[in-house]
């Protein structure tokens, strides 16, 4: 009788390398447009002081504490993970998809009013402002998009994870998954650290 | 079996300490927008408890203080170039 055995080749690693590889070209992503944000804010000082001044900066601040919040979730869902307390795992995990959640509904908002002021890209209102306004609404609604659509990623990526959890995929010793999407997630994080001074706090 | 950390991830208080700290980092920020100093004192102090919270983040959100410290001296040289990137084209976009 033949037997053949099975070895499942894992290397978690080589995963978390790989992730952090992945990280620091997201970085330089984002550093690319923290340069060309930081040449026009110089070249354009009166129009971005002047149209960063129609951010709400009480938005902002709520915003950036969500994202912390669900920062420390995030944290413990892979703390959790790891002491095989699955439950909290999943309670966790939730908790961060919710919070993700209302971080989106808060920019779904603040970006509705600039619409209805006519201050997106494209609009005839922003047009017939100066160059600087145009620079930085143009920026901001790239750059928070941008964001965004990270955000919404890492969003896909924890419900991905939540579905591991409760079919058995990750547990307390095979996490790898959880703790890159945890990593992808802290990086949404750290972009928004700047994100936010930049465009709310820089006036 | 999955050997993720050279040394062990302290409890749930761990991030709820980074939490708290980071959100008071961010209203200490957000008041510095309303104290009266000159202009560019308040964005330097502005940037900086960006930076500070950044450094947070990496080393206990991120797990950088219980990894390998190639990984540490792989990630401050990848934010040295940033920084260099972002300080020599501003330098020569002012005074060219």
């Amino acid at each position: 009788m033949e037997h053949t055995l099975t070895i499942q080749h894992r290397d978690d690693d080589a995963s978390r390398i790989g992730m952090w590889l992945f990280i620091f070209t997201e970085l330089f992503l984002f550093a690319g447009l923290f340069l060309v944000f930081a040449v026009y804010r110089v070249k354009y000082y009166e129009g971005f002081h002047l149209a960063a001044k129609e951010l709400n900066v009480t938005v902002g601040t709520i915003n950036s504490i969500i994202l912390l919040l669900s920062g420390m979730t995030m944290g413990i869902a892979y703390l959790a993970i790891q002491k095989a307390k699955n439950k909290l795992t999943l309670a966790m995990l939730g908790i961060t998809i919710l919070l993700g959640i209302i971080f989106l509904v808060n920019k779904y908002f603040e970006w509705s009013v600039k619409f209805e002021h006519g201050l997106y890209p494209g609009s005839p209102e922003l047009i017939s402002l100066s160059k600087g306004d145009v620079m930085f609404f143009g920026l901001y609604f790239f750059m928070t998009g941008l964001h965004a659509l990270h955000l919404i990623a890492g969003l896909i990526l924890i419900v991905i994870v939540f579905g591991a959890v409760i079919r058995g995929r990750v547990h307390s010793t095979k996490y790898a998954l959880l703790e890159n999407c945890s990593l992808y997630w802290h990086l949404v994080d750290l972009v928004w650290l700047f994100l936010f001074p930049l465009f709310y706090l820089i006036n | 079996m999955m050997e993720p950390i050279k040394k062990k991830v302290e409890g749930y208080r761990l991030y709820m300490i980074t939490f708290t700290v980071l959100s008071i980092l961010t209203l200490i920020a957000v008041w510095l927008t309303h104290v009266r100093f000159a202009s560019p004192l308040v964005i330097g102090l502005i940037m900086l408890i960006a930076a500070i919270q950044a450094i947070i983040v990496l080393f206990y959100n991120m797990h950088l203080k219980f990894q390998d410290k190639i990984l540490t001296i792989f990630v401050g040289l990848i934010f040295s170039l940033i920084f260099l990137l972002i300080i020599v084209t501003m330098l020569d976009f002012v005074y060219r």
